[in-house]
């Protein structure tokens, strides 16, 4: 009966509804010492009148499909998600619920699983933006301006448009006065380019889950993730409940996990 | 991806196979006491396995 309350210690609650969904390609180097190691994701950008969402399409997805079979027993419910998630690969570093403006103003809520444990790292979205005078270009047809930050251990440079009058962005990034069309870290390995804008989602709930967090830093998150690869890399190594079809494929699988060693976060 | 299920008190196991696009592929155990959890690792093994 305890197991059954604890498994059961979430909660959705809805916190705003869509207004726009911007959607972004999400490219990064995930092995710092490869520049060919270029993998991608289709992130989204869910904004609604006082907070927004950033994560990944398919995790949005994989998060609709959990949601329609919240009350049906987790064998039955796991059985009829598997076959609707078939060919989904989420890359670690696109695994990630961001939440600005929650639970209260000017404070971004990003929190993700990691090994079985909820991790809840709260930020303030307190970036500081040099605007640079005289630049400007046009992306995806809308004027934009050029800014420069330094986060987490990069150094950013922003184009934004004045003409999308929303002080968001792609990752953690906000706080300019126009919404960040492209943003890449100065060394080229992080980089978001907004693809498109849709008011299709609009009027759907923007959700949180409830659950029992932990709070950590950046930092301990960064550690926790890379954590991770050393246990899957075990894991795989030493084919602990995962077999391969070819010892071709194990190297491969091995490969890719020693490669990801290049998070968007350095500390 | 497909599987089957066993329960043994809270845990869920659910044995995975998966394709990758280039033919190679494999199979796993996800385990997880609440859905998501087994859903969770069972994309785990697809990211393991194919990247």
């Amino acid at each position: 009966m305890i197991l059954c309350n604890i498994a059961s210690a979430q909660k959705y609650e809805t916190i705003d509804t869509v207004d726009y969904s911007y959607y972004y390609n999400y490219e990064f180097q995930e092995d710092s010492t490869r520049q060919s190691s270029i993998q991608s994701c289709e992130m989204i950008l869910q904004t609604g009148k006082t907070t927004s969402l950033f994560t990944s399409v398919s995790y949005l997805y994989v998060d609709s499909l959990l949601y329609a079979f919240k009350d049906e027993p987790t064998d039955v419910a796991a059985m009829k998600i598997l076959p609707y998630i078939q060919g989904i690969r989420q890359h670690a570093y696109c695994k990630y619920h961001i939440y600005k403006n929650f639970p209260e103003e000017d404070v971004s809520t990003f929190i993700n699983t990691v090994d079985g444990k909820n991790f809840r790292v709260s930020n303030e979205n307190k970036m500081q933006w040099e605007l640079v005078q005289n630049s400007d270009t046009v992306l995806l047809g809308y004027n934009c301006l050029k800014a420069k930050t330094r986060f987490a251990g990069r150094n950013y440079e922003a184009w934004y448009s004045p003409e999308i009058p929303v002080s968001n962005g792609p990752y953690k990034f906000s706080g300019l006065p126009g919404l960040i069309v492209f943003i890449s870290d100065a060394q080229n390995q992080h980089r978001f380019k907004l693809e498109g804008i849709s008011k299709a989602d609009a009027g759907k709930p923007i959700v949180f889950i409830r659950k029992d967090y932990i709070d950590v830093s950046a930092k301990e998150y960064t550690h926790a993730l890379n954590a991770r690869m050393a246990r899957l890399f075990n894991r795989v190594q030493q084919e602990n409940n995962i077999q391969f079809n070819s010892e071709e494929a194990k190297a491969r699988a091995l490969d890719r996990l020693k490669s990801r060693n290049n998070f968007i976060e350095i500390y | 991806m497909v599987g089957f299920t066993k329960t043994s008190s809270a845990l869920h196991c659910l044995t995975v196979y998966v394709e990758c696009d280039d033919g190679s592929g494999g199979s796993g155990l996800a385990c997880g006491e609440t859905t998501e959890e087994l859903i969770e690792n069972a994309l785990e093994l697809s990211e393991v396995i194919c990247g």
